[in-house]
């Protein structure tokens, strides 16, 4: 029978870097975030613990259902082993801070955090520091998923929650174990849901054609292989001793008790479904960002589907483009709300309607009242098109030969000259109507 | 009165004395005292130990391993330093792995007083600096009897902190939990002054504690005698050298006969502090050793695999005493070995804690021999190291309790020094600067 544990390490978002102040954020620039902690210059200690990631630590511990370890000195310890990623040639690790817990029926055995190495280019003999001392959060399962797709569905559940809370950045980092029934294997430093669902995939079927011994293997993506990497008999011992320049943590009830978790994510995700009846999918585009989803419950009653898919749509879009959060655009709820009800009541087209979301995100205007246009009347429209029709005979003429997308043109060329005040359908019926 | 004439001294006197200081230098250079000499000092002078780092400044805690290192940063301690110039860097024991300075990668260091014995280490070079007149302070480093050793054998004055007073940012590590920086001068005023710099906690030390400003130079000459010192029974051990234990009890009478009063104490397990110190050690240097791997700095050895490149640096670069020390401390962390060794050594300690903390309760201020013995010939040690060892059987009575410890000379035997150790509960360093303060006048 096949069993799957996976080792999960995340990046929780933090300004800074685990134990120095230095930016957590990659660079271009090889070692511009760096100083003499995280590159291990002699005489270097480590700062405190970087509190944020500490706290995100306990919130995942929360949401994956663990039990934090409270009344008990947790220590950092040195996990020795050389390489050149790793400064002081030990890195430093938590003890658990949080076990046994569950989470979409895979059992967590424990929960812990770590600082990150380096990157290291093997072929040039570079490394890049920036990484270097970036804090991680480690997420050990017991072996309790079967198949690939049982990985694969834990590993995206797990971001969709991490996405949700807004507690961390892109990317995964996973070692795998799997045994089919033989040996077990791991497979190490995957680092992607796609990858590691081929890298099960494939270690299954090698195992099950090459049977199994005790040994780390590598994921190679780009042939979607793993590789033998080392035996597991001549694994070094990490010598894990407590680091005596890191004070040892007691996390107090006070402390677990102060983090608070939202409203559990697949629950409010059925909730949503039920009471605005939206479809999964548009769940979980609002639940991606639980501002968005509290931004969306105090809107709905304008009209479910319409708000979510405005949201989804022109904001999140809008957003996107400016790189922003919903919580960082720090938005008017009223505001907003405002908009998507002229929008609703036709008084402002949609089109429009994101142009004047575009100013208020851009502070070129403080509320929506400044940008409402006068809608359009019946006279102004149809001297438009006019204008618009003897402007482009050519564009017409193409039109009247059977080109249909020409008419997308002319709808374009209308919208402009007023102003976007005239929705599309509005525009389309006018210009059909004088073309003949 | 030296650190204060020093202090007072007009610009034309000062460049005069500080000219004396570079000719002692150029002129004692077979002490092997100094590695880096920094030119032009226009201040009263201090020399920086070279496990320390000064940013710009060549640091190599005595080993080739890091033969060419430019610290890139300040010690905290030495950013807090001011209007001093530092005058150079000092040879010490490498990393700090030695109590006679004779563990110098740049040759051993030698007796001011007599230049076929040892120094004291293992802030060695600072000791003969400072008893050569070469600078008018030093700061040094002190885990384990590291900057009073030097004292007690060149004949000056230098004070162990508290543990957690003074930042350890930029102090190469021996073994962390132990670790301090200190000031060493040629009196107890001179040591008391730069300790009132470089106190004070600091976010690159998340061990330092916060405390309360103190200008210890300017709280001296007050209390002292209303203070109670601690001596041992029959000198804590049989270890100790007869001559040395007759020239302390001379120095504590002459303390009483000021009125000082003194209460006697037992401290049965004392020896056993010895290979608990050299266990724990051990294992934080052998950690701290690690990242000592010729590829981010100091220099390196060819080869075709990692595990090549790493090995032969380190074999070259590191000496057979941190050699030494790194093998006996990944032994005792290894994973079948901790529990026998180190875990026995963290469990020695808390209990060795206790024993002091009880005997410390007992006055205000520990009396004992610096050092238990002489100053031994550079040759005879050599050889053993475990005739060094044993050379620390008083240095552990500050540490172990994280509390300061104050060497100040005592008197001579034939030319060689005698050194006080003054000790006391943690954060109670004005307490032993009093005492001190209080004996150096009774001469």
């Amino acid at each position: 029978m096949t069993m799957i544990g996976l080792e999960v390490h995340m990046y929780p978002k933090t300004l800074s870097k685990m134990f120095c102040t230095c930016k957590a954020e990659l660079s271009d620039e090889p070692n511009r975030n760096i100083c003499p902690i995280c590159t291990g210059q002699p005489g270097s200690k480590p700062m405190g613990l970087n509190r944020k990631a500490f706290d995100i630590a306990l919130m995942m511990a929360k949401a994956t259902g663990c039990r934090i370890v409270t009344g008990k000195k947790v220590f950092v310890q040195r996990k020795h082993y050389f390489y050149p990623d790793l400064p002081n040639n030990y890195q430093r690790t938590s003890e658990p801070i949080a076990i046994e817990g569950e989470f979409q029926g895979v059992r967590i055995r424990e929960l812990h955090i770590e600082e990150d190495p380096g990157q290291y280019e093997l072929k040039r003999g570079e490394v890049d520091y920036n990484r270097s001392g970036f804090p991680l959060i480690e997420i050990v399962t017991e072996p309790d998923m079967k198949t690939p797709d049982d990985a694969y569905r834990f590993l995206n559940s797990l971001k969709e929650v991490i996405d949700y809370l807004g507690i961390g950045r892109e990317g995964f980092k996973v070692d795998t174990n799997v045994s089919t029934g033989g040996e077990r294997v791991e497979v190490k430093n995957v680092n992607s849901i796609e990858n590691v669902k081929r890298a099960l995939v494939h270690e299954i079927e090698r195992q099950k054609k090459e049977g199994a011994r005790r040994e780390t293997r590598h994921f190679d993506a780009l042939f979607g292989v793993t590789v033998s990497l080392r035996e597991k008999e001549t694994v070094a011992d990490y010598r894990y001793m407590p680091d005596p320049d890191v004070p040892p943590i007691l996390i107090t009830k006070q402390m677990v008790d102060g983090v608070k978790l939202p409203e559990d994510l697949f629950e409010l995700r059925k909730r949503l479904m039920k009471a605005y009846k939206i479809t999964e999918e548009t769940a979980c585009v609002l639940t991606s960002d639980q501002d968005l989803v509290r931004l969306y419950e105090k809107l709905a009653e304008i009209e479910p589907e319409f708000v979510a898919d405005w949201l989804k749509k022109d904001l999140k879009g809008e957003l996107n483009y400016r790189n922003k959060t919903l919580a960082g655009a720090k938005l008017d709820d009223k505001e907003i709300g405002e908009l998507l009800r002229e929008i609703k009541s036709g008084k402002v087209t949609r089109l429009k309607g994101k142009d004047i979301l575009r100013d208020y995100l851009d502070k070129k205007i403080k509320s929506v009242e400044e940008a409402r246009p006068e809608k359009i009347g019946r006279k102004e429209l149809e001297k438009a098109v006019e204008e618009v029709i003897s402007a482009n005979k050519e564009v017409v003429k193409k039109y009247k030969d059977g080109k249909t997308t020409a008419l997308n043109f002319l709808i374009g060329e209308v919208s402009r000259k007023t102003d976007k005040s005239a929705d599309v359908e509005t525009i389309k019926k006018e210009l059909m109507k004088k073309i003949g | 009165m030296y650190s204060e004439t020093v202090l007072a001294m007009g610009r034309k006197d000062l460049q005069e004395h500080i000219a004396g200081q570079y000719d002692s230098i150029e002129k004692n250079k077979k002490f092997n005292a100094f590695i880096t000499v920094n030119k032009g000092a226009d201040k009263p002078t201090i020399a920086i130990k070279d496990n320390l780092t000064v940013r710009g400044m060549r640091a190599t805690s005595s080993s080739k391993i890091i033969d060419n290192y430019i610290a890139p940063y300040n010690a905290t301690a030495v950013s807090r330093l001011t209007n001093l110039s530092i005058i150079g860097k000092t040879a010490l024991d490498a990393f700090g792995t030695g109590s006679t300075g004779s563990n110098s990668d740049y040759g051993p260091v030698r007796n001011p007083h007599d230049e076929e014995r040892v120094a004291g280490g293992s802030s060695a070079g600072n000791g003969v600096a400072l008893a050569l007149d070469m600078c008018d302070f030093a700061l040094g480093t002190d885990t384990y009897g590291s900057l009073r050793s030097p004292s007690s054998f060149c004949g000056v004055v230098g004070l162990r902190p508290s543990y957690g007073l003074v930042s350890r940012y930029g102090l190469m590590d021996l073994s962390m939990s132990l670790d301090t920086i200190g000031p060493m001068a040629h009196d107890v005023y001179g040591v008391s002054y730069i300790l009132s710099m470089i106190t004070g906690q600091d976010s690159h030390d998340c061990l330092t504690e916060k405390s309360k400003k103190i200008d210890y130079h300017k709280e001296l000459g007050i209390e002292a005698k209303r203070l109670t010192m601690i001596v041992l029974e029959e000198n804590g051990s049989n270890l100790v050298d007869k001559k040395v234990a007759k020239t302390v009890e001379g120095a504590v009478n002459r303390l009483e006969q000021a009125g000082v009063k003194k209460v006697v104490a037992r401290l049965p397990d004392l020896d056993k502090s010895i290979p608990m110190y050299y266990l724990g050690m051990a294992a934080e240097f052998a950690s701290a050793m690690q990242k000592f791997d010729g590829l981010r700095y100091g220099p390196r050895e060819d080869g075709y695999e990692l595990d090549e490149v790493i090995s032969k640096t380190r074999g070259r670069y590191l000496n057979a005493e941190i050699k030494r020390r790194v093998m006996l401390g990944t032994f005792v962390t290894m994973k079948e070995q901790q529990s026998k060794w180190y875990a026995a050594a963290i469990k020695a300690r808390a209990r060795l804690k206790q024993e002091i903390n009880r005997v410390m309760a007992k006055g205000d201020v520990l009396i004992t021999p610096t050092m238990p013995v002489m100053p031994w010939k550079i040759k005879e040690v050599m050889d053993d190291p475990l005739k060094n060892y044993a050379m620390d059987l008083f240095s552990g009575l500050a540490p172990i309790i994280g509390g300061p410890a104050l060497s100040v000379p005592c008197g001579t035997i034939g030319r060689l020094p005698v050194g006080l150790q003054i000790g006391a509960k943690r954060f109670d360093e004005l307490k032993c600067l009093q005492l001190g303060y209080l004996f150096e006048g009774l001469k």
